[in-house]
Order: structure tokens, then C-alpha cells, then sequence
């Protein structure tokens, strides 16, 4: 008898604190579970399944596990802390009634051991079972082969269970520190703790909003994609702190301006509802900031997964516009002479013939390129400006001869001496550009290009801005560019010349032809003594490069998707925590309201719009912050090489619509706990 | 007319597995007249919370009829009787029921605002009760922040603002010290003094003893009721424990 009587005292505190324990314990099955499934992922048997791309899959997943950690860490410790704090009465009672705080350490250990071990047990069940969901899932996301076999990766189910094990023993031990160093007495009333009203900070509150104005002046105005990412970390933690403060001195605030309007405040419907939100806002203002900030967490990850997943065919498309795209470098322009572009390309056809194949070309273009500085109508060139201090104004400039411009839209656009025309993503309002580098100034006067946009695919468009001019005298202007940019070290240019073409019908597979064809163009050059050793060359076929951003993506959508699973969990743990407290603390009150002459209608009216207001302040907040993180998430998909601006305004209202739906949901099943809550005690 | 009449209450409880009843009320009849100041008496047990609840409308009898100023009780129907407890009854409890999101003035004002007052005939009420009561420096101030005897005088306001045709008390004095005890006390008899009916439910001698009459229930039964006549306070007191004792002890009446 005497053997049992603690475990037996420890699971009748679980079990009678179900309400509290089993939620609890379902997110940590959930945590759990996902962290296995990530490192699962991340396991080289499972990368190696895929075509390419193993080693990007490979760090997103691993990524994706540290922030499951982090998040774990911190996300448990705080629930564990809410639900002791709610059952420090009890311990209490349980010291005052003789039994001292060795006896409570016991139980709280036996607690831990039982919930942790319950936690552990199904999580890595779970996570078992459903490892192969998504495996089958990341494969088929990215677009590669699966195979059926079932597997169970004994390194990650340990690494799981230590990291867990760890986690609950740093949480066991903070109990047991806030046990022993509390008397019996403080225990007893530690949940009726802190029922002060709290008084308006309006410094706290000010500052929250000046905060929020400058990270969201942050997120609007940061011009280039390379350092948005950086202030985009600085924003981020920015907004989190403007949140918390807004919710905790803000909303206080908001709510005693409120009391303030006499006619406002003394009105049946507004008198209990602002005097509850201005009591409860200090002490789960944290709460909601904390729902508010898992909100946009999740809004920003769905939306950004989404473009990029949906995306993902247009930016294989716009990075390799044809199925085999060559690129020829040239260090001089006597690269791109008609007579030897015309030597390439016959080699091309020589072996298209040879093989029987049937081709198309797509692109066919020769270009100048550097990185210039835009001011006004002049492009700069680096040399002029070796400390670079405005990156907004960076652009990857293209000089390209106006027969390649006809040749790749098929128009017959004739240019006269000092004319050219513009193509860039900001508007050239100006009669002239100027090409200047050092004392060189080359001026153009500019002709109207119509509706079409042009754009050369490459790599470094993808991180600046492109700017194409288009010009009748190419080799002149580019060659004496290049000779200015030649007197200093270290001048980036290039002479290119892009050949792209569809590979329609041959017996060989894309990559093969592309490698053989090239083999027999390098011949070509190889032979052409005067470029042979000032000239590169290589080849993207777009389905085997294609796979790299195919597996980035596809990881990035899955991992996107299973974090907001989490997070989502975590979001429905603390809005159901705060129904609970809430509903314990207000059944009081709602009874002393009874006996005043409230009638139940009335009560009910009251709870409903509390709850209402007080529920979906964090979505609103959520909303605004996601609208205000959009321009800067989009100039970072713009990295990733996703420029597609509609399709990701889509998926952003979209999933806030989603989102709202779920929260909605989620809130009318909680606040049913709520009423019950509130409504039991009544009887 | 008396202002409150209690004919023949009955109420019994069922447990709700088992069927096992339980009669807290078995024939309870008195009549309270206007500006009476009544105190009900009685061990635990006796059934005076029941008859207090029941009073409030809060509970309904089994059987017998609850009459306040020609209304019966049991006739209003569950949508007004909020309405009607808030028109026309003040309460007092034991454990204050101040509620802890408001300041004393906005607790005091509770009954008005549901009532649909304007904020300006809710102020000109409350200042000269907050005056008689001595809690206008308290105003402002929250109910954390104040002590109990000034916690309970509140409470008071609260019953009086309404101008209630019946206070309710329970144990008013139940969780005061004796000299928050005696000031409350000395309150009820001058609010009376000003006409206010009160019924109060008490198992202070002391606390009964500042009544007119007081009722002993033993058994879910009126046991017996005495006057304080022209009697003094002691007097009172003295006959009012003694009654108590034959209570106690059993006898008959």
C-alpha cells in the first residue's frame, strides 16, 4: 500500500488535471513526433533518394529540426510553468497538510517521468508511422521516384528520445526549483497571484507603437534583396517586442481611454467587457502577443511555401527559358564576331545532323554585361564608385546589339546612331541615358520600346535588378567601356553570347545531348586559336539544373508546411490555456454579476463579445504585420528567384483567409470549454 | 400589507444519483413589514441559506408562495427575474462579491449600468450614500486596495443605490473583525433608522441583536421569533442567546 501511494497520488494529479495535462501532453506527442519526422528526412537514407538536391534537402531539414528544438525548449517550459502555476494550490495544500517539499519533489518527478515518458512513447510512434507519409510526401513534392519500403532510422529515434529526455529534465528541475523555494503559504496562493489592475504605462505603450512604426518603416523601405534579408531579422525581432509591449501597455492603455468616455464606458454592453479586458490584458497580453506573433509565423511560412512550391515551374522557365541553354563568356569582343558566332552555330547544327535530331532555338543572343550604379539617367560604372553605399541602386546592366533584340522578339526595330532603347523594372522617365566610366560618357537618345518587356534569363539577374539597353553600335560602345574599365584591377565585365534551344526529337536524353554537343562545339573553339584560351563555355539542360531549385523548393514547402503544423499547435495550446484560466477566473465574477441582477442573456452577450474582441485582436495584429512583412518576404523570394508578384499576393490572402477560417473554428470549440467552465460553477 | 410575505416555503433537494431527498425547507411562514429590521437565525444546517437563496430568487421552492409587495416570486418569469432582483432587491454577502476588475465606485454603479442609467443620475446617487457610508476618499481606489469593514460598507452602497424595497444580508459580518463588525452593524440600524427594510441571515448573537426581531429556524421550520420591544441591546442580546441555548439543546417551544 505504502509503496504505491505515490505513484498513485502522482497520476490522480494527472488525471485529475486532465483539462490541463492531456493538451499538454498531445503537443508534446505533436513536437516530438515532427522532430523526429525532420531528422528522419534530413537522414542520408532518406536524401539519397532523391535525384539531386540531397545536400539542399538535406540543411532545410536539419534547419527545420533546430527550429522545432528552439521552439520545444522554450514552448514547453512555458506551458509546464502555466500548469504548475495552476497547481501550486494543490502542492501547497499538500505541504500544509504534512508533507514536506522531499515528498512533493517526488511527486512532481513521478508526474514528469509519467507525462514525459507517455510524451516520448507516442511521439516517436507517431513520428514513426508517419515518417513514411513523409518521405512518400517530400519525394513526390520534388518530383522524383519513391519507393515503398518501411524504415525506422535507429540514430534519429535516439537522438529524439536524448534531446526530449533532456528537455523535460530542465523542465522537471525548474519545477522542482519553484517548489522548493516557495513557502506553503505562497504556494497556496500562487494561483490567485497578481490580480492587481494594472495601471496605464504610457511610456511602455508609446514606445511599442514607435517601435512597430520603425520595424514596419523597416519592412517597407528596404530597397535591395541582399540586405533585406539582414533587416529583415531586425524587423522581425523588432515587430515581436512592439508586439509584446502593444499588448501589455497598449491595450491597456486603449481600453482606459475607453473608461475615460463616461457615456461609452457606462453602457451595459461595454461596462463589464472593457473593465475585464483592461484586468486581464497586463497578465495575458503576453499571451496574446504570443498567439498574435505564432499567427504571423505561420501566415508568412504557409504564404511564402506556397509561392515558392507554386512558383517553382515559372522560375525553372525564367532561369532556363529553353531545354538546353549554352552560354559562351568572352573576355574580348572578337568572341562575338558574326563570322565566328556563325562557326558555333554551325557546329550545333553539324551534330544536330549528325544525330538526326530536331531542335528549336529559343534564344539566340550575344550581350555586354557589369554591374552598374543608376543615378537619374546615368548608369555608372564601379570603378567610379569602389565603396558601394546604395545598393538600391545597383543594377545588372546588359548592352545588347539591336539584331540580337530582333532576332529574340522577331521584331525589325531599326536604330539610328545614338539612339537605344530601355528595358528595365523602373521606369526610365528621360529623353537621354548616359554610359559614363571615368571620362567617357557615351549618350543615347532614348526610343520608345512599346508594352513589351525583355528580359535575358541568368544567373546574377537574379539578385539585382536587370537593366538592358539595346543599341545599334554594340562592339563600339562595349569595347570602349571595357577599355576605360580595363585601366583598374579588378573590373567585372563580360562578353556573352546565349544559345537556347528546345531539344525536340532525338534518341538521346536532353542531359546527354547537351554534353556531347558541347564536346563537339568546345572542339569548335578549341580550334579557333585566336579566343581558345580567352573564352569559356557551359550549359544548363533545364531538367537536371532545374532539379536543384525543384528540391530547394519542394523542402521548403514541406518544411514550411509541418513547422506551421507545429506552431499551429502550439497557437491552439495557448488559446486553449487562456479559455481555461480565463473560464476558472470569470465563473466567479459572472456569479457575483448573477446575483447583482444580471440576467444569463446578458452574461452571455458579455462573454461573447470579450472573447470576440479579445480573441481576434492577435489575427488583426497577425494581418497587419503580414501585410507590412510583404514587400520585404517578396524581395527575398526574389532571391530565391521567384518574381511572380500575383501569384504571391494569391496565396497571402488566401492563406490568411485559411488561417482566419482555422482560428475561427478553433476559437468557437474553446470558447464552448469557456462556457461550460463558466456555466458549471453556476449550478 | 406587509412589504414581504413567506407562506408555507417548502423546498426539498434531490441528490442527483440515488434519488435520495433531502428537505432543507419543510414549512417556513413569516411576514416581514416595511422598515422592519429582521435578522433569521439558525444553525448551520437549519436551512437558512436555502430561504435566503429563495428569497433572492436565485433558488425556487419546491412549495408555498414568496410574495414581495404583491409580486409573486414564483410567477415572474426566468427572463425578468434578473430584472426584477436588480429593481427591487439589495444584497449584502459574507464574502463582499466585490468584483475585482473594478474600482469601488464602478462596483457600486454595477446595478445602475445594468440598468441602463446615465452616468450623470448614477453620480448623484452615489455621493451622498458614499457620504453616509464614509467611503468617498475610497472611491477610486480597487477592492484589493482597501480593507475589509471598507470593503463591506462597498458592498453596502452597492445593496442601497438601487433603492432596493428589500435588503438581503447574509453574514454580513462573517468574515469582519469585531470592530469592522460593529460599524457595519451600526450602519444597518441607521440605514433602517431611514426607513430601509433589511433582512439579514446571521448566527452572530451580536449581529441579531441590532435587529427589531429575529426569527430562529431549526429544522427547516420558524422555531420561534422575538422582539426587541423597548428593550436595550443587551437586553436583546441577553434574551436572544438564551433562546438560542434552548436551541441548541433541544427543547420544545
Amino acid at each position: 500500500m505504502k509503496t504505491f501511494f505515490y505513484p498513485k497520488l502522482a497520476w490522480d494529479g494527472i488525471r485529475k488535471n486532465k483539462r490541463m495535462v492531456f493538451p499538454y501532453i498531445l503537443t508534446c506527442i505533436c513536437m516530438i513526433s515532427m522532430f523526429y519526422i525532420l531528422s528522419f528526412l534530413a537522414s542520408p537514407n532518406t536524401t539519397s533518394l532523391l535525384p539531386r538536391g540531397a545536400d539542399t534537402t538535406c540543411l532545410v531539414m536539419t534547419l527545420g529540426c533546430v527550429v522545432i528544438a528552439v521552439f520545444s525548449v522554450i514552448f514547453l517550459y512555458y506551458t509546464n510553468w502555466f500548469l504548475l502555476r495552476r497547481r501550486a494550490g494543490e502542492f501547497g495544500l499538500y505541504n500544509v497538510l504534512g508533507m514536506n517539499k522531499g515528498n512533493l519533489v517526488r511527486i512532481i518527478t513521478l508526474e514528469t517521468i509519467i507525462t514525459s515518458a507517455i510524451s516520448i512513447f507516442f511521439g516517436i510512434l507517431v513520428g514513426i508511422v508517419l515518417s513514411k507519409l513523409a518521405e512518400t510526401g517530400l519525394i513526390k513534392t520534388i518530383g522524383a521516384d519513391t519507393n515503398y519500403s518501411f524504415r525506422v532510422e535507429p540514430f534519429c529515434v535516439a537522438l529524439t528520445v536524448l534531446f526530449y529526455v533532456a528537455i523535460f529534465a530542465l523542465i522537471w528541475l525548474s519545477s522542482v526549483i519553484k517548489i522548493c523555494r516557495n513557502s506553503a503559504v505562497s504556494l497556496l496562493k500562487s494561483d490567485k497571484a497578481g490580480e492587481k489592475v494594472p495601471k496605464a504605462n504610457w511610456l511602455l505603450g508609446i514606445l511599442g507603437a514607435v517601435i512597430l512604426g520603425i520595424a514596419y518603416y523597416i519592412a517597407v523601405y528596404i530597397g535591395d534583396p541582399v540586405s533585406a534579408i539582414v533587416w529583415f531579422f531586425l524587423a522581425v525581432i523588432l515587430v515581436i517586442i512592439a508586439t509584446y509591449l502593444l499588448m501589455i501597455a497598449g491595450s491597456v492603455l486603449l481600453c482606459r481611454i475607453l473608461q475615460k468616455n463616461k457615456k461609452y464606458y457606462y453602457n451595459p454592453r461595454h461596462f463589464v467587457s472593457v473593465s475585464s479586458m483592461v484586468y486581464r490584458m497586463k497578465r495575458n497580453g503576453a499571451g496574446l502577443a504570443s498567439i498574435a506573433i505564432i499567427a504571423t509565423m505561420i501566415l508568412v511560412m504557409i504564404s511564402s511555401a506556397f509561392s515558392l512550391w507554386f512558383g517553382t515551374k515559372d522560375m525553372i522557365e525564367a532561369r532556363y527559358p529553353a531545354d538546353i541553354n549554352f552560354t559562351f563568356r568572352f573576355e574580348e569582343s572578337q568572341g562575338l564576331d558574326e563570322e565566328r558566332l556563325n562557326n558555333l552555330r554551325k557546329a550545333f547544327e553539324d551534330f544536330r545532323e549528325q544525330n538526326g535530331a530536331e531542335t528549336k532555338t529559343v534564344a539566340d543572343m550575344c550581350y555586354w554585361e557589369a554591374s552598374c550604379l543608376v543615378q537619374d539617367n546615368k548608369l555608372c560604372f564601379f570603378s567610379d564608385f569602389p565603396e558601394i553605399t546604395d545598393f538600391e541602386k545597383l543594377r545588372d546592366l546588359k548592352i545588347v546589339p539591336v539584331s540580337s533584340y530582333n532576332m529574340y522578339t522577331g521584331k525589325n526595330v531599326a536604330l539610328d546612331d545614338g539612339e537605344a532603347m530601355v528595358f528595365s523594372s523602373l521606369d526610365m522617365d528621360y529623353e537621354t541615358v548616359e554610359l559614363t566610366v571615368g571620362s567617357l560618357t557615351e549618350s543615347y537618345k532614348l526610343v520608345d520600346a512599346g508594352e513589351d518587356e525583355f528580359f535575358i534569363s541568368g544567373y546574377v539577374s537574379n539578385v539585382l535588378p536587370q537593366m538592358i539597353v539595346v543599341v545599334p553600335d554594340f562592339i563600339r560602345v562595349s569595347d570602349s567601356i571595357t577599355q576605360v574599365l580595363n585601366e583598374e584591377e579588378g573590373a567585372y565585365y563580360n562578353y556573352e553570347w546565349h544559345y537556347d534551344f528546345d531539344l525536340l526529337n532525338s534518341s538521346m536524353s536532353k542531359l546527354d545531348y547537351a554534353m556531347e554537343v558541347k564536346a563537339a562545339v568546345s572542339e569548335a573553339m578549341v580550334n579557333d586559336p585566336e579566343i581558345a584560351d580567352k573564352s569559356y563555355l557551359y550549359f544548363d539542360e533545364r531538367e537536371y539544373d532545374g532539379a536543384e531549385i525543384m528540391a530547394f523548393n519542394g523542402s521548403m514547402f514541406f518544411i514550411g508546411v509541418i513547422l506551421s503544423v507545429v506552431f499551429g499547435f502550439a497557437a491552439v495550446l495557448i488559446i486553449y490555456y487562456k479559455q481555461i484560466s480565463e473560464g476558472y477566473e470569470d465563473s466567479k465574477r459572472f456569479e457575483v454579476m448573477r446575483k447583482v441582477g444580471m440576467t444569463a442573456k446578458e452574461i452571455r452577450k458579455n462573454i461573447n463579445s470579450q472573447l470576440l474582441v479579445v480573441f481576434f485582436i492577435p489575427l488583426l495584429f497577425a494581418g497587419v504585420h503580414l501585410a507590412f512583412a510583404f514587400p520585404m518576404i517578396g524581395k527575398i523570394l526574389n532571391l530565391f528567384g521567384l518574381f511572380d508578384k500575383g501569384l504571391f499576393i494569391t496565396t497571402t490572402v488566401i492563406s490568411y483567409l485559411l488561417f482566419a477560417v482555422f482560428y475561427a473554428v478553433v476559437y468557437k470549440v474553446t470558447s464552448n470549454v469557456y462556457y461550460n467552465i463558466v456555466s458549471n460553477t453556476k449550478e | 400589507m406587509s412589504l414581504l410575505e413567506v407562506k408555507n416555503l417548502k423546498k426539498i433537494y434531490k441528490t442527483r444519483f440515488g434519488g435520495q431527498e433531502v428537505e432543507a425547507l419543510k414549512d417556513v411562514s413569516f411576514e416581514v413589514e416595511e422598515g422592519e429590521f429582521v435578522a433569521i437565525m439558525g444553525e448551520s444546517g437549519s436551512g437558512k441559506t436555502t430561504l435566503l437563496n429563495i428569497l433572492a430568487a436565485l433558488d425556487k421552492a419546491t412549495a408555498g408562495k414568496v410574495i414581495l409587495k404583491d409580486m409573486d416570486l414564483s410567477g415572474i418569469s426566468e427572463k425578468k427575474i434578473a430584472t426584477f432582483r436588480r429593481d427591487n432587491l439589495g444584497f449584502v454577502f459574507q464574502e463582499f462579491n466585490l468584483l475585482d476588475t473594478f474600482s469601488i465606485e464602478d462596483n457600486i454603479f454595477l446595478p445602475l449600468v445594468l440598468a441602463g442609467k446615465s452616468y450623470k443620475s448614477m453620480r448623484s446617487k452615489l455621493t451622498p450614500i458614499a457620504a453616509r457610508l464614509g467611503i468617498s476618499e475610497l472611491l477610486k481606489k480597487y477592492p484589493y486596495e482597501v480593507s475589509g469593514g471598507q470593503k463591506q460598507r462597498a458592498a453596502v452602497a452597492r445593496a442601497l443605490i438601487t433603492d432596493p424595497k428589500i435588503i438581503l444580508a447574509d453574514e454580513p459580518t462573517g468574515a469582519l473583525d469585531s470592530r469592522a463588525s460593529d460599524e457595519l452593524l451600526r450602519l444597518f440600524v441607521d440605514v433602517n433608522s431611514m426607513g430601509q427594510t433589511i433582512l439579514m441571515v446571521t448566527h452572530s448573537a451580536k449581529a441579531a441583536s441590532c435587529a427589531s426581531r429575529v426569527l430562529f429556524i431549526k429544522d427547516g421550520e420558524v422555531f420561534h421569533q422575538i422582539y426587541r420591544g423597548e428593550g436595550t441591546n443587551d437586553n436583546f442580546y441577553q434574551k436572544i442567546t438564551e433562546t438560542l441555548t434552548l436551541l441548541t439543546q433541544g427543547g420544545n417551544r
